[in-house]
């Protein structure tokens, strides 16, 4: 715990350092009647450039082992450093053209998806780890639900088979039967409140002393299943949030770098070239 | 665990990244392509002084070119093209590029010659210095250095940091009050345009009935108060100087003398045998210098010219056979103008000044020459002068010689002739026989009328009569009596004498402070600074007739434009109980009126004391009032124009 405070003390002071550097150059340079905004804006640029490495480099083994660096502590620092360089661009003034209007509310729109990822992925990430000692894999949750919806249809079948009336059945049929198939409801997951999936269990549960030998045997196999269930809807809420952020913040970054371009354009060509 | 590695979630972010730039970069191009294409691109709202300006082009070279060209554009140097588009509304002199709008060398003649020490500079101007960022001495800059646009119409473009300046500047220091040096004879580089003692006039002159109650009786503030202007001369002087302009209390001449018969000795002449004609024998001046200016062009007389040169006309007894043979030339050419001028009118006298200038004249350049001088004036001087001029000139042309006192041919034309004096002005309507009524020989006067003539020319001289100005002639010249303060007449043919090497004579003779008009008595002359008092004698191109309070002929390495301003408005509440003289003391000790013995502004005294940077800094510190370089100095300096340049038709 000490080691990790001390590395974080360790790269908050870098960074400021950093920061304050960076500052005094902007300064230096404005003072010195050169453009100023190209300073921040170039600096902007490169640091969008090496974010967008983060991504690049999860696809290249290369690249990682190239630069043997904690990728996303460097992306999110980067981005720290690219929401105050780029406060000191626009003058802390909303700009009034459209494509700068553009410029600023994709930039938003990136840094707040980026806040809202990272907070996403270390929350859910811890939690997730809390949760359980056994990986589930993203991509094969559903399957595994259809499975475990197999099991629960067959399990009441064998049930149904050996008693002709059996409240047990009845309340899976009508209660259960439906929502076995398919994920539970996400927001529920992610919020906690998925307390009218947890209060199936405590039916069952009151249901068993009314039940025949066998007949709790299966009403106890079947809370089993159900909360086999329940961890799978879990995990692919958690799972799917980390995610889903990234449809909006990747696209939010596409939307940044076509506009950078066309503003580097415009900004080289209307002021007298480079 | 998130599973980066899942294939299928990144083939969903590459297309998901691929169709936004798709959709992106057409829907860019189609905008571009479109009308909407300059409200799109444009980057805000341009400032106040520029909202005016719809068109992209007006200001941006590469404004009317597609995305290629915007390329190109973007890839090499336009940057000199689009600071030409600047000025082709913002007139910056001769070196708009540079440094303060003046020449590198000027501005490096200041810093020497300043010598100042740094005294201190903020850290980040010491960073800029030492990383060699600030701009280099005769370096070009571009408008956009100092002025952004496209900030909003709320921005001030032309607004800058104290650092800016610092970070040039070779000689910097912290701020105004905390290093800036000490004013050096602030606010007076030069002596003023108009010869006013203060301190005499304060002391000595005003009396307690036309004293003025205050500084604002004579100077008010205009230009919405960036300046103190003097007020006209009606409004301050002309209650005591009037007269003396006029000339009312003169021994001397009131009038300029334009024509002028100048004395000979024709005793010596006749015994020598030298044939002038008639020749009044009573004439004992010299040629009047506007005169000698109109016989300039005359072949003949600049033929003699060199001989007369020092020659005492009214001496000719020693005088060499050559000499006299001058003298008569010079008499001849005297006689000759005066019936060109009779002759050929106005018309005549353009063209003598002409070619005695080596440049045509104007319509409006000769009108204020002449006066509208009245052809009876010059016939009627004529008259009383030559009374045979024609005669004289007939015999002359023809070769014959005669004297005076010898019969003469009667002319065709009975000859006028006209008593001692005569006045004219413009409105005076002399007919032929009034101008002849003089003539003793005429019979149109009878006994009576002389007499009453003769008794009205006793109460009252020519000279007197046109006591408000106008033409007169008296005995042997003909004057110009100024009408008042700026009379038009002396104002031109001081300015033209001024600025025309062979009309010195003439130049020395308005100028002088006793001259009609006395002009020159509060009017200073100057000179370009760096050409000595002898050279600009010799090359009066450089002298300028300050006519007004404010001098034309300022520090000539800024002209116009001051690096240094001050409002006056804002620091009126600001006086004490002196008044103006909490800032403009007066100074006793200096001697005033010596700044005006030569042409020389810059060399002078003033009648207040200079300012001291102590009185500033009271309230320009850290704690009352902003020390923002702005405040007190204008970036651009020199020759500037109008801030807009008009269009050309």
């Amino acid at each position: 715990m000490m080691e990790m405070l001390a590395r974080r003390f360790r790269e908050y002071a870098l960074l400021l350092i950093v920061l304050a550097v960076l500052l005094i150059a902007y300064m230096l340079y404005d003072i010195s009647f050169y453009r100023h905004h190209h300073l921040s804006g170039w600096l902007l640029f490169y640091l969008l450039v090496a974010q967008v490495l983060y991504y690049v480099q999860k696809r290249s083994e290369r690249l990682r082992s190239l630069l043997n660096i904690q990728w996303l502590s460097l992306h999110v620092d980067f981005g720290i450093i690219s929401i105050l360089i780029f406060l000191v661009h626009i003058g802390a003034n909303l700009p009034d053209g459209i494509v700068g209007l553009i410029l600023v509310g994709s930039f938003t729109g990136v840094v707040v998806s980026g806040l809202v990822g990272l907070r996403i992925k270390r929350h859910y990430q811890a939690a997730l780890a809390r949760r359980s000692g056994r990986e589930i894999v993203f991509g094969e949750i559903q399957a595994r639900m259809q499975t475990v919806a197999i099991q629960a249809d067959q399990l009441m079948l064998d049930c149904a088979a050996k008693h002709q009336r059996s409240m047990l059945v009845d309340y899976y049929r009508d209660r259960l039967c439906g929502a076995m198939a398919t994920p539970g409801s996400v927001l529920a997951q992610l919020t906690g409140q998925n307390d009218h999936w947890l209060e199936h269990f405590g039916n069952i549960e009151r249901l068993i002393p009314y039940l025949h030998a066998d007949e709790a045997t299966m009403a106890r196999e079947l809370l089993r299943l159900l909360r086999t269930k329940n961890e799978l809807d879990y995990h692919y809420a958690h799972q799917g949030a980390l995610r889903v952020w990234l449809l909006v913040h990747i696209p939010f970054t596409a939307i940044l770098l076509a506009f950078t371009a066309l503003h580097v354009l415009l900004v080289y060509a209307f002021s007298g070239g480079a | 665990m998130v599973e980066p590695e899942d294939k299928r979630l990144f083939a969903l972010y590459r297309k998901l990244v691929l169709w936004t730039l798709l959709v992106l970069g057409g829907l860019i191009l189609w905008v571009l392509s479109g009308d909407q294409r300059n409200a799109f691109i444009q980057p805000g709202t341009l400032t106040a002084s520029h909202a005016g300006i719809k068109q992209c082009d007006a200001c941006h070279s590469a404004a009317n070119l597609g995305i290629k060209g915007w390329l190109n554009s973007a890839l090499s140097d336009s940057t000199q093209h689009d600071t030409k588009l600047c000025l082709n509304c913002h007139e910056l002199g001769e070196f708009p590029e540079f440094a303060h709008s003046v020449s590198p060398e000027v501005v490096t003649s200041i810093t020497e010659s300043k010598n100042l020490s740094n005294s201190g500079q903020t850290l980040l101007v010491k960073g800029a210095k030492r990383l060699g960022w600030a701009p280099q001495s005769g370096a070009r800059l571009e408008c956009k250095s100092c002025h952004q646009e496209h900030s909003g119409n709320h921005q001030l473009i032309t607004a800058n940091s104290a650092d800016h300046c610092q970070s040039c500047h070779s000689q910097s220091f912290v701020s105004f009050e905390d290093g800036h040096p000490e004013f050096s004879q602030y606010p007076f580089r030069q002596r003023t345009a108009i010869n006013f003692d203060h301190v005499s006039h304060i002391n000595k002159h005003f009396d307690e009935q036309q004293a003025p109650t205050s500084c604002l009786t004579c100077h008010q503030t205009r230009n919405q108060g960036n300046e103190m202007s003097t007020l006209g001369f009606e409004q301050t002087c002309s209650s005591c100087h009037s007269e003396d302009i006029r000339g009312d209390k003169r021994a001397t001449a009131t009038g300029f003398d334009v024509l002028r018969v100048p004395g000979l000795d024709t005793d010596t002449l006749r015994e020598r045998q030298i044939f002038i004609g008639e020749w009044p024998k009573h004439a004992d001046d010299g040629l009047s210098p506007l005169m000698e200016l109109l016989l300039q062009s005359d072949s003949h007389y600049a033929t003699v010219r060199p001989v007369l040169g020092t020659l005492d006309l009214m001496d000719l007894r020693t005088a060499s056979d050559e000499q006299l043979n001058a003298v008569a030339t010079l008499a001849w050419c005297v006689k000759m103008l005066l019936q060109n001028i009779i002759d050929g009118g106005t018309g005549f006298l353009q063209k003598r000044l002409e070619q005695a200038l080596d440049r045509p004249l104007s319509h409006a350049q000769i009108a204020p020459l002449l006066a509208t001088l009245p052809k009876s004036v010059i016939q009627s001087a004529s008259n009383a002068w030559f009374p045979s001029l024609a005669t004289d000139m007939e015999h002359h042309m023809n070769g014959r010689e005669y004297w005076p006192d010898q019969p003469l041919a009667k002319p065709a034309v009975p000859l006028p002739q006209s008593s001692g004096s005569d006045t004219f002005t413009e409105e005076t309507d002399l007919t032929d026989d009034a101008l002849f009524g003089a003539d003793d020989d005429s019979e149109l006067w009878d006994e009576d009328e002389r007499v009453e003539q003769s008794t009205a020319q006793l109460a009252i001289s020519s000279e007197q009569w046109v006591k408000y100005g106008g033409w007169y002639r008296d005995d042997l010249a003909l004057y110009y009596r100024p009408v008042g303060h700026a009379d038009g007449f002396l104002r031109h043919w001081l300015e033209l004498s001024a600025n025309v090497s062979n009309a010195n004579a003439l130049f020395q003779q308005l100028s002088d402070a006793d001259a009609p008009g006395q002009c020159m008595q509060c009017h200073s002359i100057d000179q370009q600074s760096g050409v000595a008092d002898t050279e600009s004698m010799q090359n009066p191109a450089v002298r300028t007739i300050n006519w007004r309070s404010r001098s034309s002929a300022s520090d000539s390495r800024f002209g116009e434009r001051k690096f240094t301003h001050f409002r006056h408005i804002p620091h009126l509440t600001l006086q004490g109980d002196n008044g103006c003289q909490s800032c403009h003391a007066l100074n006793s000790d200096n001697d005033y009126a010596d700044s005006f013995t030569n042409f020389d502004a810059s060399s002078f005294s003033s009648n207040f004391s200079h300012m001291e940077k102590a009185t500033c800094d009271s309230c320009h510190n850290r704690s009352v009032e902003n020390q923002n370089c702005l405040s007190c100095h204008q970036y651009h300096a020199g020759e500037l124009g109008p801030v807009i340049k008009s269009k050309d038709f």
